[in-house]
């Protein structure tokens, strides 16, 4: 851990999205915030120089990569996450826009993780009732590191811009990092192949966030505006909900808020969590019922 | 024992009674804790810890459905009275453990108003006791002050006294005339909600001008609060 | 049809999707990204709107501007009951405008601190909550003696006017703006009563009522 900043390694050396980098060119600066730390990207001459109002002077390693702006405020001790879907060329690559959020980011990664809430939250899209049931599917710890929820089948009525009717939805979830996570969901046209949607959570604070998407959506009968539109009124359906959590921060232990077998994934996520000693934005054990 | 910890034992008038309308649900706050009001279709007043044991999502964005709350985040029915959780749509074939159920507060109807209580042990007998034969309820009036300041100010720039045993928190008007009755709600270490009401009940034809003097005297002394707290 | 120029986040443009839900009007939407494209601030939009702003409707060729106005002609164009905008009432028209200059207000300081917190709009976010708490307070008093004399609704009517629409949507969007409604109790049932109305849709942010007990 760096002298001073109090935050833990595993998110003080990493890399973090802190802004789109179309919204970067035509400000040409934005000021916002890392870990509690205020922060100014800046674009000059096509190279973003980010100031970081640290004890230490510094400036930050910042990299541009999928349309966003990273920065790692400490010393980089891993590359950004890899997606080899934004390689391929019949896929749209959509930044659907960053959003704040008065809620801790792991609160935002764990409802993105969440398939009860769909058919209420997003009624008529994700889900609907009387589909509500959440079949079992398995969850287990990825190699390096993180969660992956597979065998998820949810009902859905209007999965993305493209469907034209409901069916069973096979979804994917990995966690990556504490802040990131991916979805990948059989897309309705081609179900061998699947969309893929990245949740890159900037933690502010610990009790508040900006959640930046990126989209890798099969391009067919879409248009990249649909994709983000689409994604817009998603995640600004979750947005109320995630806003009205008491308490801001994730609770680690789970004594403090009931799982059922439906949270199988959450409470995986909140386990790994509480293993590796992540305590930004979360509520350790000992404080937490 | 602080204040804080005395508090904790105390009844507080936290809404108009006919305020909690049915198939609503009221956001309230005392002393730091949220609470979610709702009526069942029967009359039953719940009052419940503001959040959902599942997840922490306040429940008073939930629904009230007449009989149960439901959570506006996963559907979990919650019912009436008991605050037992008694569906659970992710798992619809199965019945819900007995451990999941709302954290209930102590509430009762007294005066026109419903009175909470966030102690474990809450003592529906150990409501204030006010001596009036009759009565009639005001608008309450939020304030953005402390309690204790409220208090101190009502009493020494605005004519208010003790009206029972029980400390600053209910105040009467001094001297003869009409009394006025004033009830404080300390919600939070900023804000205070001024209730009222006057011991007397009055004439349909009298009421809303009633209704507008008393909410006009109240909200000036609310004004003159907040500008010396500010 | 009507076409209206549309972003699915905004409030002002929610409000003409609720009243013309409500009517059966219907429409076409025109999806603008407002968000992060900007592109109402696009050379092809300003020609349609010269001010740049969300919502604008085409009906048959006839373009209007305005959230506000756009529900007066709307309401009077499109409601044969006359229930929505009495036009022949001097006193109702009067407290109708008076509501919807209020509505434009709440847009100025409650949506303003939404779009500073939820978008990053570069705004005084302690000024915008401030002014919105101080119309909510009016609002709440307003609406308590109205149900004291028996009235639902903003203007003092039996029937919700274009005035409760104008009004709702930025009301319910204030705690994205770290503007709470705990102080409100009665801006909140009448919240619930808005929601109530039949033909009554959601937007994101906003969640629906359960439905009234049977009379």
């Amino acid at each position: 851990m760096p002298e001073g900043s109090g935050v833990e390694s595993a998110l003080w050396d990493d890399w973090h999205v802190v802004a789109e980098i179309a919204e970067l060119t035509r400000l040409g600066r934005i000021a916002t915030q890392l870990l509690g730390f205020s922060l100014v990207v800046e674009l000059d001459n096509r190279s973003v120089i980010p100031s970081v109002d640290l004890e230490s002077g510094g400036v930050a390693p910042a990299k541009v990569k999928y349309g966003y702006v990273w920065v790692c405020l400490g010393t980089p001790n891993r590359d950004i996450v890899d997606f080899p879907e934004c390689a391929d060329r019949d896929r749209w690559i959509v930044n659907a826009g960053s959003f704040g959020v008065a809620v801790s980011g792991l609160r935002a990664v764990e409802n993105f993780l969440d398939m009860s809430h769909l058919a209420f939250v997003h009624a008529g899209y994700l889900g609907e009732e009387p589909h509500t049931e959440v079949p079992k599917y398995k969850v287990a710890t990825l190699p390096d590191g993180g969660i992956v929820a597979t065998d998820c089948k949810f009902y859905q009525p209007l999965a993305s811009p493209v469907a034209t009717e409901g069916f069973d939805v096979d979804y994917v979830y990995r966690i990556v990092r504490p802040y990131t996570i991916m979805l990948h969901k059989a897309n309705p046209i081609d179900p061998s192949r699947s969309d893929m949607i990245a949740l890159f959570v900037q933690p502010v604070s610990e009790e508040r966030c900006v959640v930046h998407m990126l989209l890798a959506y099969l391009k067919d009968e879409l248009t990249e505006a649909a994709v983000r539109q689409f994604a817009q009124m998603i995640f600004n359906q979750d947005k109320p909900i995630l806003e009205n959590q008491l308490p801001k921060r994730l609770p680690l232990n789970p004594r403090a808020e009931v799982p059922i077998r439906a949270d199988a994934a959450s409470a995986a996520y909140r386990r790994w969590l509480h293993e590796g000693d992540i305590r930004y934005g979360a509520i350790p054990h000992d404080l937490g019922v | 024992m602080s204040d804080a910890e005395e508090a904790i034992r105390l009844w507080f008038p936290v809404s108009r009674c006919e305020e909690i309308v049915p198939r609503n649900v009221v956001q309230t706050e005392l002393l730091g804790q949220e609470a979610a009001l709702w009526r069942d279709d029967l009359g039953f007043v719940n009052a419940w810890e503001n959040r959902c044991p599942h997840r922490g999502v306040r429940l008073s964005i939930g629904l009230n459905t007449g009989s149960e709350l439901r959570c506006q985040y996963h559907g979990w029915w919650y019912a009436s009275i008991t605050g037992q959780c008694t569906y659970i749509p992710a798992h619809p074939g199965q019945k819900p453990p007995n451990v999941i159920k709302t954290k209930r507060y102590g509430c009762a109807e007294q005066y026109g108003f419903i009175w909470i209580n966030l102690g474990d042990q809450p003592d529906a007998a150990a409501v204030p006791v006010l001596q009036l034969d009759s009565y009639t309820t005001m608008r309450s009036v939020f304030t953005q002050a402390p309690v204790d300041l409220v208090a101190q100010s009502l009493i020494e720039a605005h004519n208010f006294e003790p009206a029972t045993s029980a400390g600053n928190y209910i105040l009467e008007t001094t001297g003869p005339g009409e009394k006025s009755v004033l009830l404080l709600q300390p919600m939070n270490a900023e804000q205070t909600v001024i209730h009222g009401l006057i011991p007397s009940l009055v004439r349909d034809a009298d009421r809303l001008s009633v209704l507008r003097q008393f909410n006009g005297r109240v909200s000036e002394m609310r004004d003159a609060i907040e500008r010396a707290a500010a | 049809m009507i076409k209206l120029y549309d972003f699915e986040l905004s409030g002002n443009c929610y409000k003409l999707r609720l009243l013309m839900g409500i009517l059966g009007v219907p429409f076409e939407r025109i999806a603008i990204d407002f968000y992060p494209g900007r592109e109402h601030k696009s050379p092809w939009f300003l020609k349609i709107n010269p001010l740049g702003q969300l919502p604008v409707i085409d009906d048959h060729g006839f373009i209007l501007r305005d959230a506000q106005a756009i529900l007066v002609y709307l309401a009077c164009a499109y409601d044969p009951s006359g229930l929505w905008y009495p036009r022949d009432d001097a006193r109702m028209l009067g407290r109708i405008a008076m509501w919807l200059g209020c509505a434009d207000s709440i847009t100025a300081t409650a949506s303003a601190a939404r779009l500073h917190d939820s978008l990053f709009y570069d705004f005084d976010i302690d000024k915008c909550r401030a002014g919105a708490h101080a119309l909510f307070r009016v609002l709440d008093e307003h609406l308590w003696f109205a149900e004291q004399e028996g009235n639902d609704w903003l203007c003092s009517s039996k029937h919700p006017t274009i005035a409760d629409i104008a009004c709702f949507p930025y009301v319910m969007l204030s705690e994205e703006g770290g503007v709470s409604r705990l102080p409100y109790p009665a801006v909140r049932r009448w919240t619930d009563r808005v929601k109530r109305i039949p033909g009554f849709m959601v937007m994101p942010g906003i969640f629906g009522a359960s439905p009234a007990a049977s009379e």
